[in-house]
């Protein structure tokens, strides 16, 4: 795989709390900025990678774009975890020669449709008893009767594991989630795309917070979005033709274990996600930590990217929240995170926003950027991950 | 509203064990080995020659998280309540509440099986402290 694929187009539309679109057309904006980047028709797609959660179908691309031969197609399960997965599945289908030209995108009204942090998408309300079923943690039936309902409520049973683990008091912890939130918000404060553009955080505001789930506040939660997300990926040759600045793709994985999906809290809890295997990313990418320039963490909350840190060998085993605490993850720190404000504070697109990032900075275009970005290293904690360069 | 557990083939035995006072755990008739939630297979030997058998009832506190903000409208008015994960004696976890004050749970500290009868008839594991 290592860079025989590239990024080549990205584009997203506006995020919004409340598009007034379908998410037919959200994509389809996104697809077409996407295209347009990479100087691509849309006839020529031949591959289209989706998210199973997405509510757009391939047939429906196919349609309104009038691709007439699309010759691969997947979708992805289990929600987030399949950020990069969009990345390995893609890379794959054309290193194989089953497709040139591939789509993959994330569009969701999640704001003002389905909301991910409420589980009546799951649970109806239609009855005085209502039933969880399935195994799925969250808000299956081992899990909803007790009120485990929200992925941000498994985030803080990780949180106060972690807290445990690490020797901390809770106010030194509160100080590393605020640091987090703060970093973020800060980028975003830079970012014309983002929807906390134009708000500011500082400590004060986000003690003031109201608690959601101990040990997590309002401020350690992501927001929640209407908007869509689309990157074109191709093979390197094509994708040196098409433009100066390609960026390629490394390495790229998916993995699960045992319960993982979509969220583990049986019985490797410990690990905080599913590690995969890190060490094998980083071989098949021929590189080290240390020679990431810049990290896209998947931050369902700040206490993400406290474990995401140890989980890409950014900090060592349970020191991810000292990293924070002494350097924080802004741009004079040693790895630079989540630059455009991340799901915390530029939008949540389900990770695809993440990867949009990383090709910015690896072009050098991003608001917040990382002066000489070389390499970037975008992750769903472990679950899938990506390392792209220049 | 409340949400109650939404049994299916391979979870029956465990909701109906839990009626008679029991939180039942598969265990492999081969190698022995114990496991939560319920499987089609054993996950060290792949032998399907599975039997249910009781817990013995002591745990301990893995994680927990008090929550205040409801993500469900039977939640409502339930907030702010505790999940906790409970690492069983025999080695499985399991998602549960702790029926005592929350200020008083910690992370470490040990808990005792009982039952809750949250409707008509329906039983859910739980843990007290001691």
């Amino acid at each position: 795989m290592y860079r025989q694929t590239a990024i080549v187009g990205i584009g997203h539309t506006d995020y919004s709390r409340n598009s007034g679109r379908t998410e037919l057309v959200l994509a389809l904006d996104a697809i077409i900025a996407a295209l347009k980047d990479a100087n691509i028709a849309p006839e020529e797609v031949d591959g289209i990678v989706r998210y199973a959660y997405d509510n757009v179908t391939q047939a429906a691309l196919v349609r309104a774009l009038g691709i007439k031969d699309l010759r691969w197609y997947s979708d992805i399960p289990f929600g987030g975890i399949a950020q990069c997965g969009t990345i390995a599945q893609a890379a794959a289908a054309i290193v194989s020669g089953i497709a040139e030209t591939v789509i993959v995108f994330r569009s969701l009204n999640e704001r003002s449709g389905v909301r991910y942090g409420r589980a009546e998408r799951s649970i109806g309300t239609n009855d005085d008893l209502v039933q969880a079923a399935g195994g799925r943690i969250p808000a299956g039936q081992f899990a909803g009767p007790y009120g485990l309902l929200a992925p941000g409520q498994v985030h803080a049973l990780w949180a106060r594991r972690y807290i445990h683990e690490a020797g901390l008091d809770d106010e030194i912890a509160t100080s590393v989630f605020a640091r987090v939130a703060i970093d973020q918000r800060r980028y975003a404060n830079n970012n014309p795309h983002a929807m906390m553009k134009s708000k500011a955080l500082d400590t004060d505001t986000y003690m003031a917070g109201r608690m959601i789930s101990e040990p997590l506040r309002l401020y350690d939660y992501c927001l929640e979005t209407d908007g869509a997300a689309a990157l074109v990926i191709t093979s390197a040759e094509r994708a040196r033709a098409l433009r100066p600045d390609p960026v390629y793709i490394l390495a790229a994985h998916q993995c699960l274990f045992p319960y993982s999906e979509p969220l583990p809290v049986y019985p490797a809890l410990a690990n905080f996600g599913a590690p995969g295997n890190i060490r094998k990313l980083y071989e098949d990418a021929r590189l080290q930590p240390e020679d990431i320039s810049v990290a896209e963490l998947y931050d369902v909350t700040t206490f993400g990217i406290v474990y995401g840190l140890e989980t890409y060998g950014f900090a060592p085993f349970r020191e991810g929240w000292r990293h924070v605490h002494e350097q924080g993850i802004g741009l004079d720190s040693a790895i630079p995170v989540n630059t455009h404000g991340g799901h915390l504070s530029e939008a949540y697109i389900h990770g695809m926003n993440h990867l949009v990032e990383a090709v910015r900075q690896l072009r050098g275009t991003a608001p917040n950027q990382v002066r000489g970005a070389e390499t970037a290293l975008v992750g769903c904690a472990g679950s899938s991950s990506a390392i792209l360069a220049r | 509203m409340i949400i109650v557990p939404g049994a299916d083939e391979m979870t029956n035995s465990y909701w109906e064990g839990a009626k008679q006072g029991k939180l039942l755990l598969q265990r492999c008739r081969v190698c022995g080995h114990l496991w939560h939630p319920p499987g089609p297979m054993c996950l060290k030997c792949h032998s399907t020659d599975i039997e249910w058998t009781p817990a013995r009832g002591g745990g301990t506190v893995h994680s927990y998280t008090i929550v205040h903000h409801a993500t469900h409208a039977a939640m409502k008015h339930r907030v702010p309540y505790l999940v906790a994960l409970v690492d069983l004696e025999e080695g499985p976890r399991v998602v549960s509440n702790i029926l005592a004050p929350a200020e008083t749970v910690r992370v470490g500290m040990p808990v005792a099986l009982t039952f809750q009868e949250i409707a008509t008839g329906v039983f859910l594991p739980q843990f007290t402290t001691l």
